[in-house]
């Protein structure tokens, strides 16, 4: 299914992070793509390294 | 107690799926960059993940451990930067104009607009460097583990890596033997 929301926030996201100033228009065909879009998290371990942090 | 040493990861897939999808393609950037390199290029083009998606691929675009949105914690290994501008130009961006600093330089010649300062192309790819850690003993470590659990969450894939990222798709072939890999320069 279409996720109109999703593509908007691709595009959004795109636009931010190279175009700055230098916005132009774009009419490639694969700007059309929707795809579905997941963010993840992925990895990591616990720590007991906390002295940065505590020092705040 | 902290968590560290995660990435983070967007997941981009063809909609709908297509019926006998391809293998799915993990990208790792280069140093100081992020997985916002695959999405578009700095001069307003589709990037990679477009390209890929269009061919009915899911990719992974992912920042490297303590890069971009992925966390680093205070006084852990060594954060830096890709450095100055025109040094960027040079080994980048301008590398025909470098003063041939090696013999192959003269023949960089596909970077759009002047490469340099003042030049919209060139800023908005220097504007998108991030902070990276600079211990490649750390970077390396980690990278391994997170991008094992990366390749444990996906299945057969492919990876392409970027640049400094190249070692760490080989590292994780030794882990995956099965894994196929391509790094660019």
């Amino acid at each position: 299914m279409v996720n109109l929301r999703t593509f908007t926030s691709l595009t959004y996201l795109t636009q931010v992070a190279f175009l700055g100033g230098n916005a132009q228009t774009n009419s490639s065909q694969l700007m059309d793509i929707v795809p579905k879009r997941e963010v993840l998290y992925v990895g990591g371990r616990y720590t007991n390294i906390t002295a940065s942090l505590n020092s705040h | 107690m902290a968590m560290i040493e995660q990435i983070y990861v967007e997941k981009l897939s063809p909609n709908p799926a297509p019926a006998n999808p391809p293998l799915p393609i993990i990208f790792i950037a280069g140093a100081a960059q992020t997985g916002t390199n695959f999405l578009d290029t700095p001069d307003g083009r589709p990037g990679w993940a477009s390209y890929f998606i269009s061919k009915g691929h899911t990719v992974y675009l992912s920042d490297q451990p303590a890069r971009g949105r992925s966390f680093w914690f205070p006084g852990q290994g060594s954060i830096g930067y890709l450095g100055p501008p025109n040094s960027v130009s040079d080994l980048f961006t301008d590398v025909a104009n470098n003063g041939n600093q090696w013999p192959q330089a003269k023949l960089h010649t596909q970077w759009p607009g002047t490469g340099r300062i003042g030049d919209s192309t060139f800023e908005a790819f220097y504007r998108s460097q991030m902070q990276f850690q600079t211990n490649a003993f750390i970077s390396e470590e980690q990278n391994a583990q997170a991008y094992s659990a990366l390749v444990d969450l996906v299945g057969d894939c492919y990876i392409i890596s970027h640049s400094q990222a190249g070692a760490y798709s080989m590292f994780s072939q030794t882990l995956y033997s099965s894994l196929k890999w391509l790094t660019i320069e």
